[in-house]
Order: C-alpha cells, then structure tokens, then sequence
C-alpha cells in the first residue's frame, strides 16, 4: 500500500501566530470542525461539528468556506463574516476561538537560524558587574551627603536598600519571563535593571552639574526628558526578554509606562507643593566652583530684576484678595 | 544676650523670643504651667492691697466672643480712661479690628456687670487701643506725668489665665534697651490674660500697661509706657477712622512703621565689618541689635561662625501674623579635609534655612515668587536669591529676602541672609543693592 502523501497542512496558532499543532489533509474537499467525522478536528467548544471546507486554488492558494456554522469564519484583524474566500499560505482564518493557516508541502520555509552565542549581558558575570557597578555609584552618593562621623552608618542603608528594591523589580520581571516564555532570564533581567538605574542616576548626576554650571535652568527640564528616555528604554529591554510582540508595540508600550511613571511622579510633586506653599522656592543646588562656568551677572543687575517678582505677587494679590 | 548668643542659626526666631502675651494666651491654660506660674507670684504686700481696693473697680476684663455665641477665644485686661472708655491692648482686639464680623468684644467689671464693646482708636506699633462701652459711673485711672527711678515700686493688675482680678507687685527697670520702640522693662509676674491691664505706682496712677513677657526669662515683663496711651486717648477725638473694619487704619500704622525702618536703614551709608577674609554689612544702627555664634564641633570636618543682626521690631498684627522686622545673617563655612563636592554639599544643605515658610499665612500672604541667578561679587562668583510676597490685606507690603552663597572656594564659603518682612518693594530694592554691594571676598 502506497504511503498516503499529504495534500496540505492545517496549521493551529498560538497567541503570538506560534504553530501549535499541524494537521495533515489527504483529499479534497477537507473538512474542519469538532466532530469525528471530519478531517480536521479541533478541540475548541465554539467551532461547530462541522465547520469550515477547504478546497486547492490555483497557485498554492486555497478557497474555505463556512459550512453555515453559528460563529462563522472571518478574516483577522477583521470580525466580518465570511461564507467564502480565497486565502494564501500567509494568510490566517479564525473560526471560533482558534486561529489556523493553509499550506501546500511545496511551501518553501525561511532557512534556518543560525545559533548565537550568549549575549555578554545575559551572563551572571555581567549582571555581578553592573549591580556593583550600580552599588558602588549609590555608597559614593552617600558618601558625599555624609559629613558627620556620627552618621557614618548611613553609608550603608542606601545601598542595602537599593540592593532589597533591585532584587525585588528583577525577581518579577524573571517570575514573568518565566511564566510566559518557560525561561527566567534572571541575568539578563538583572543587568538591565542594574544598568538601567546606574545609567539613570549617572545622567541625572549629569544633568545637575550641567544645569548648575551653565546655570540654565531648561537644562534640568530636558534632562528629565532624557532620564524618561533612559527608563523607556530600559523598560523595552526587560518587556523584549519576555515577549515576542513586534518590537513596535514593545517600544510604544514602553514608552506609554514611562510617560506615565514620570507624570505619576510629577503629579505627586504638584500635590505635595500646597503642603509647602509657604516656602520660598528656588534652585537650592550647589556646586564646587570648579564646575561654575558662567561669569555672572552683576548683583545690581539681578536685583533690579525683582521688578518682575514685584509684578507677579501683584498680580496674585489681585486674583485673591 | 546670651540667650541669643547660644542660638546662631535662628537669628530672626531668637528676636520673637519676647512673646507678646496674647501667643501665650491661645496656649493656656496647661496644668504644669499654672502650677509653674503661681509659684513665681511675689508675696502680696500691705500696699498691694491698699491698691488694689483702690483700683480694682476700674479694671475690667475684656473677652473676645465668636460670631454671637457667649463663648470666649481669648481674653485679656483694660483700664478705664473715661466716661464709657477703655484702654487695653491692640493685640486683645486685634481679631475684632481685623474681622469685625467674625469676632464679638465683651467687657466684664469687677461686679459682675457685663457688656458690648465697640473699637474707637487702634495704635498696632505700640500695642494698644481704645473701646468704648456702657460701663457706668465707673471712677476713671489717672495717669502718672513724671517718670519714675529704677527701683520704684509698680502694681500690675489683670486677670491672669482667667483665674480672676489679681494684683502682682514688681520693680520698674527702665525703658527695655533691645526693643526698637519704648518699652518699659518692669520685672513682676505678669502672666497670659493680663495683657493690657494698668501698672500704677504707690499713689494708684498709671504708669504702664503690660504687655508682653520675655518667655526665655524669669519675671522679665514689658509695659507700653503711660504717654503713647495718653497720645491715643487725646488723638482719638479727632480720629478720621470710625470702625469697626481697622484693616485700613493698622495698613497705615505699618505703613508708617516700614518708613521708619527703612529709613533708619537707609539714611547713612551701611557700615562693614571684617569677618576673615569677607567684608560684609554690619550693625546699622543702635536701634539694631547683633549677636555672633560659632558651631565647632569635636569630629565635624567643618565650622560654621555665624554674626547675626536684627531690628527687635517685630509688630503683632493679628494671631496668624507678626510683621515689621528686618534681619540679616552671614555665615562663614570651613571646611577641614572635606573635598570639593562634600563641602559644596554641606553648602547645599545649609542654603536657604529661611525661617519665612513658618510664618506663612494663605490669608495675609501670596506665595512667594523666587528667582536665582549666578552674580560676580566683589572677588568670588555667588548664586543669589531673591524672595519676594505680598501682603493681601494691606497695600503695598512685602516680605523680602535676599539670599547669597559665594562660590570661590573649595573649602570656604560665605551665606548671607537678608529678610524684610512688611516693607515696600522700593526701599526693599535699595537697601538689597547697598547690602550686596557691601559683601566683598578680599584674597
């Protein structure tokens, strides 16, 4: 007895278009559904008994068809019922709940990938390097803020408690990876966070030397838009390890949780500013005078300036009397 | 002084540090104090008694009632002057000047009779003001003319924490050589609720009215002389302000005291001192008062010296507002093996310690609205700040402030700080630009 040959396969998606299951067809017209006595059978209570018929067009295309089921067949990311149309190896037709494709043996798949070797940032090595890296930068921060002997100890607390929040983001980031993807990727998650913050506090760092040293205040405002870029970007690499969505949605994704945190954080700034209204609200920073390099404008000058403040308080005065 | 002096960081706080009693009196009445309080009452004479037999009848308690209720939020002493009038303290009133409509005025004699209260004159600068109400044939206080010897006796009397009429023996000191308007210096046991009740001497006239007591002190208490209340009592037959809204009348008073300050400040060129390498402004004038402190500590990688001046001026104008004072700072930071950025951190930390975001009431104050800019000094770079806030209910009034932190060195740096409170923004300007220009850093 010749060895059936199969005619096409039914291939069953996943949620990412991940094949899940392939089905063999052997004659024409094959039929799907739930039922045992068709072709295809698919295990998804809202796909009928029978279903859905395919048939071969010309040029490795094939025509299905609903065989008048209660749930219909469309086309996604379209909902509209379709009673007949012609679809390409590429194409995917839902029925139900399920997700298949069609395609002819001769279909010619992409070549294979060729294998990597581990990305540096996935290693253990590299992930150890970056978070005392990062623990290195919060105990020197420390260090400058610490003049009293007494309070020496505090040197410590910064980084034991940077240490316990990093531990915690990348526990779940892995705890997700893991959940979705089968992997941990627990390195890797830990080197971008690491990373990720070390970079932020670097260019925040940055920014207030900048923003002193030019005295220029825009500076600190673009360099809040540089830091919501860091975190973006940081966010997108930790959602690239866990997801396979197109690096677009990954990327706008990331960049809509940025926005967010930053205007959260920004929110409770302004609501945190009635309780200090009383105060007098200006760039306290200051910086060794090696790294001031404005000359200065005369103080005559800039108290003649005031005018402006006497305008503002007035006008305030007015709207509440 | 050394009061003052164990306190550098706070120059304009330690200034308030004479409480005027009506602070006191929103506190009262705690258990610890009352005990505290009676055990510093002298012992009654004799001669108090004769007084007080002869006085008593003439010195009222003057309650001040929320809206129509019969419930009193503060409490305080007046004398009477005259057919229906009575003297007693600009702050006793103050609520019923500044919100007539909030506030009720009561008067109750000795005998029990009671009854409403009308302002007639307000004098806010030296704390005192005049009420007029249906008090009888009550015998009138005379005042005394002639001026008394340190020494001599004086009979306070008042209704101390609401415990009744009491009479408090004490000594006449002088005039107070720190407060920048006259202020008898008298050393008795005046107590919170007495405010404005008479001192007499041996013959039963009055001499002062208590007001205030140096709260850092033991029986330190301070009367407004006799002649400011005669002034009042005279002046307001001829007052063009007619109640019952003062806001416009006390807008004047600080108004007029702003000029004056200002004006002191402003008259001669300001005079310098040397402090270590920095030349900075200094005592302007006997009506300023000065301190100095020093922060050395064991194990502190840095010291701070701090001179410190102020106008001992400070008016009571309502419970949520004193105003009228004007205090500059400088402070000298060392530091010792610290490093550049550690020093410019504890520069950072200590920039801008002002003591205005304390004092901020939504109902006297707008916001203040800063600016910051770097300015070349006389020999260093500094970052300079300039505050400044309206006054909504009196016209033409602001709180200054003038900040700066020098940045030439390392290791050394200098802040100073001037604070204006009630001043016009003219005058303010002015005398801003001639303190700056005063600042110098000689290398």
């Amino acid at each position: 007895m010749e060895p059936l040959v199969p005619l096409a396969y039914v291939e069953v998606l996943g949620r990412h278009n991940d094949v899940q299951a392939r089905h063999p067809v052997y004659r024409w017209p094959a039929r799907a559904g739930r039922g045992y006595d068709v072709d295809v059978i698919l295990d998804d209570p809202f796909i009928a008994p029978r279903h859905l018929q395919i048939e071969p067009a010309a040029d490795g295309r094939f025509t299905v068809s609903d065989l008048q089921s209660v749930n219909g067949v469309s086309l996604p990311p379209s909902a509209q019922r379709i009673s007949s149309v012609e679809v390409g190896p590429d194409e995917i037709v839902r029925l139900g709940q399920t997700q298949i494709r069609v395609r002819a043996p001769s279909y010619a798949v992409r070549p294979e990938l060729a294998l990597r070797a581990t990305s540096l940032y996935r290693k253990p090595f590299s992930f150890g390097v970056m978070g005392a890296l990062l623990l290195g930068l919060v105990v020197w921060n420390a260090w400058i803020a610490t003049i009293h002997q007494e309070e020496r100890a505090f040197l410590v607390f910064p980084a034991v408690a940077v240490a316990v929040a990093m531990m915690v983001w990348i526990s779940i980031w892995s705890l997700v990876s893991k959940t979705v993807g089968g992997r941990a990727n627990f390195a890797a998650h830990g080197f971008i966070a690491c990373a990720g913050l070390a970079a932020l506090g670097l260019a925040s760092t940055l920014v207030e030397y900048l923003s002193f040293g030019f005295n220029a205040r825009w500076l600190s405002y673009a360099g809040t838009l540089a830091l919501g870029a860091i975190f973006a970007y940081m966010f997108y690499r930790h959602l690239r390890l866990n997801s396979r969505r197109s690096r677009r949605r990954l990327g706008i994704m990331a960049v809509i949780v940025s926005v967010a945190g930053f205007g959260a954080v920004a929110g409770l700034e302004m609501a945190g500013e009635s309780a200090r209204e009383g105060m007098e609200r200006y760039d306290q920073t200051l910086k060794p005078p090696a790294f001031l390099w404005v000359h200065g404008v005369t103080p005559e000058a800039f108290l003649s300036e005031g005018e402006r403040l006497k305008r503002k308080v007035d006008a305030a005065a007015r709207v509440q009397p | 002084m050394f009061h003052y002096a164990s306190r550098p960081g706070v120059a304009g706080r330690s200034a308030r540090a004479t409480a005027l009693i009506a602070a006191a009196l929103l506190a009262w009445p705690a258990a610890a104090q009352k005990l505290q309080t009676a055990a510093e009452q002298p012992p009654v004479s004799a001669q108090a008694r004769s007084l007080y037999e002869q006085t008593r009848d003439s010195v009222a308690q003057i309650r001040v009632l929320l809206g129509a209720s019969d419930t009193h939020a503060a409490t305080g002493t007046g004398f009477i002057v005259g057919a229906g009038l009575i003297l007693t303290n600009y702050h006793v009133v103050a609520d019923k000047a500044l919100e007539p409509d909030t506030y009720q005025l009561e008067f109750v004699l000795p005998d029990g009779r009671r009854g409403p209260l009308q302002i007639v004159a307000v004098d806010a600068v030296h704390d005192l003001a005049l009420v007029k109400g249906d008090t009888g044939d009550v015998r009138a206080l005379a005042f005394r003319d002639a001026s008394l010897q340190k020494g001599d006796k004086g009979f306070s009397l008042g209704y101390p924490l609401n415990q009744g009429l009491a009479v408090v023996e004490g000594i006449y000191n002088g005039r107070s050589e720190e407060q920048y308007y006259e202020r008898v210096h008298f050393t008795g046991a005046i107590n919170p609720g007495m405010s404005g009740g008479p001192v007499v001497d041996t013959a039963g006239r009055v001499f002062g009215v208590n007001v205030a007591i140096h709260r850092s002190g033991q029986l330190v208490s301070f009367l407004v002389p006799a002649k400011f209340a005669r002034r009042l009592l005279s002046g307001a037959a001829t007052a063009s302000t007619r109640g019952p809204d003062f806001r416009a009348a006390v807008g004047a008073q600080l108004k007029a005291h702003e000029t004056e300050i200002m004006g002191a400040l402003l008259k001669a060129p300001l005079p310098v001192q040397q402090l270590g390498e920095f030349a900075v402004p200094a005592k302007a004038g006997d009506f300023m008062q000065c301190g100095a402190g020093t922060e050395r500590e064991p194990n502190r990688p840095y010291t701070v010296d701090t001179y410190y001046c102020y106008t001992f001026s400070s008016l009571y104008i309502d419970r949520r507002l004193q105003t009228g004072m004007v205090s500059f700072r400088h402070s000298i930071l060392r530091g010792s093996g610290l490093g550049a950025l550690r020093f410019a951190h504890l520069q950072e930390s200590r920039f801008g310690a002002g003591r205005f975001k304390e004092a901020y009431d939504r109902k006297h104050h707008t916001r203040f609205a800063c600016e910051d800019e770097i300015v070349a000094l006389e020999g260093a770079r500094a970052k300079m700040v300039m505050c400044v806030r309206r006054y909504k209910r009196f016209e033409g009034l602001y709180d200054v402030t003038v900040r700066l932190a020098t940045l030439g060195d390392p290791a050394i740096a200098l802040q100073s700080d001037l604070e204006m409170e009630g001043v016009s923004f003219e005058a303010a300007t002015k005398f801003s630009k001639r303190y700056v220009e005063a600042i110098r850093w000689n290398r």
